[in-house]
């Protein structure tokens, strides 16, 4: 993964509204319950934004002494979906 | 013994019917089957999905027998998607087609699973009992062009194959899928019969560790690849079903809810079908869900174990099949004192050549008897 990496869902992995408050990630394997940091960072992945363009649109809500702990959120967050398959990266 | 529980079942697993034009040596399903007469109709099923889905139950797998084997296996699909569930369907790709592949995927499938028995073709056709390989490796090239399924390939280890590890799991990797699943033979039903033939080295399983993790590896990134290790040369048991009557329901082709497959094998259960009562009633109400729910059933050494929240006493039809106690430990544990029986069956099994029975729907004993060692 790069900055310029864009990422979007595998097939056969989809989200679905489970009521008003929560949202979940269906996966072969499981489901992953969004929330938090996880339902804004996926929130944003679709198929066109870099992984520098999800950090950067997620960093400008938050103030700035929070921009380092996002951009490293982001990464881990996913590094960790594409290593279970859930993930694909394309290069821009 | 509690009636109450606050646990909320994630997946539902459909035994669609028994009918199945495989005769694998390793089938783990129950020694009697159940005919297609039995077998309970759309209406019903739909029926059930929806109140699975009102449990909370997420994933629905589709299984069997050959799940293909039902003509009305699109509209059950489409029935499992309307309740809002996930839908996984577990096949050897016999009786797939192209136009029936495209109509599943149309009804919302989500997930297909598809079984290789080994790499070389007579080889694999010999442990499925039926020339099946060729026509999978056709019907993987379809599946792997269908751009909203997920793909997994499950790779089924044994002693007769386990060498050709490496070329299977390349064999896999060729057919295109996200995921390659390794499972070790799980010795209930059909596949204890032929454990003696079947039982894997412990020095075949430390090479294959080694195999895998390098595999692993090299396909880091691109294939998600996970194995179940054979839990007879374990230390501690496997989380059978991740706990008895925690995470998961079991509904057979005549609609009787079980908490796992082979329940059938413990004295005294009596198992409530979908035909008379709600899913929900069966899952908090049940005897058979209630009776290894919770701690209160443990013996030692589990009951003062720090790890019966993780293993939860391991598989009671292990316990019952190895100790004669489904209250037992499962003697997969190191802690269980009947750990030695479990090493001592290990260890004759590969003392003594063996033949290999396949399974025929319907005949339970004095099936085709073929030779291998």
């Amino acid at each position: 993964m790069t900055s310029n990496s864009i990422p979007q869902l595998a097939r056969g992995c989809r989200i679905q509204s489970r009521s008003e408050e929560e949202a979940v990630l269906l996966i072969p394997e499981g489901l992953l319950r969004l929330k938090g940091a996880a339902a804004e960072i996926l929130a944003l992945v679709d198929g066109s934004r870099t992984v520098a363009a999800i950090t950067s649109d997620l960093q400008q809500q938050y103030p700035p002494e929070a921009h380092a702990q996002i951009a490293s959120e982001v990464e881990s967050f996913l590094t960790g979906l594409h290593n279970r398959s859930v993930l694909l990266f394309k290069e821009a | 013994m509690s009636t109450e529980t606050n646990t909320q079942p994630l997946s539902l697993v459909c035994e669609v019917t028994h009918r199945c034009p495989l005769h694998c040596v390793y089938c783990s399903n129950p020694l009697v089957m159940q005919s297609p007469q039995e077998e309970i109709d759309t209406a019903t099923w739909t029926r059930v999905f929806q109140e699975a889905a009102d449990l909370g139950i997420v994933h629905l797998h589709l299984t069997g027998g050959e799940p293909l084997a039902r003509t009305d296996l699109a509209e059950l699909v489409a029935a499992g998607r309307d309740a809002g569930l996930y839908i996984n369907m577990i096949t050897s790709a016999l009786g797939l087609t192209e136009q029936r592949l495209q109509a599943l995927v149309d009804a919302g499938l989500d997930h297909i699973q598809l079984s290789l028995q080994d790499a070389d073709e007579a080889m694999a056709n010999q442990w499925a009992g039926a020339r099946a390989h060729a026509k999978k490796l056709e019907m993987a090239k379809l599946i792997k062009a269908q751009p909203n399924l997920a793909f997994t390939v499950n790779i089924v280890v044994h002693r007769q194959n386990l060498d050709r590890l490496e070329e299977m799991i390349a064999l896999a990797e060729s057919m295109g899928p996200e995921r390659i699943e390794i499972a070790h033979v799980q010795y209930y039903g059909w596949a204890l019969k032929n454990r003696d033939a079947l039982l894997p080295t412990r020095e075949q399983v430390v090479h294959s560790l080694q195999v895998l993790e390098a595999a692993q590896k090299r396909l880091s990134g691109r294939i998600h690849l996970q194995a179940v290790v054979p839990d007879y040369y374990a230390k501690y048991p496997k989380a059978c079903v991740g706990g008895w009557a925690q995470q998961l329901l079991l509904i057979d082709p005549a609609g009787r809810v079980l908490p796992c497959h082979s329940a059938g094998i413990i004295p005294g259960m009596v198992f409530e079908t979908v035909l008379n009562r709600d899913l929900g009633w069966i899952w908090r109400e049940s005897s058979a869900f209630n009776r290894f729910r919770g701690e209160d059933w443990m013996q030692e050494p589990c009951r003062s174990c720090d790890r019966k929240e993780v293993d939860f006493g391991g598989c009671r039809c292990q316990a019952m099949q190895i100790v004669g106690d489904a209250d037992a430990t499962d003697p997969a544990c190191s802690l269980s004192p009947h750990h030695r029986d479990l090493v001592h069956i290990a260890e004759s099994a590969l003392s003594r050549p063996s033949d290999m029975v396949y399974r025929i729907l319907g005949a339970v004993s004095q099936d085709s008897i073929s030779s291998l060692e």
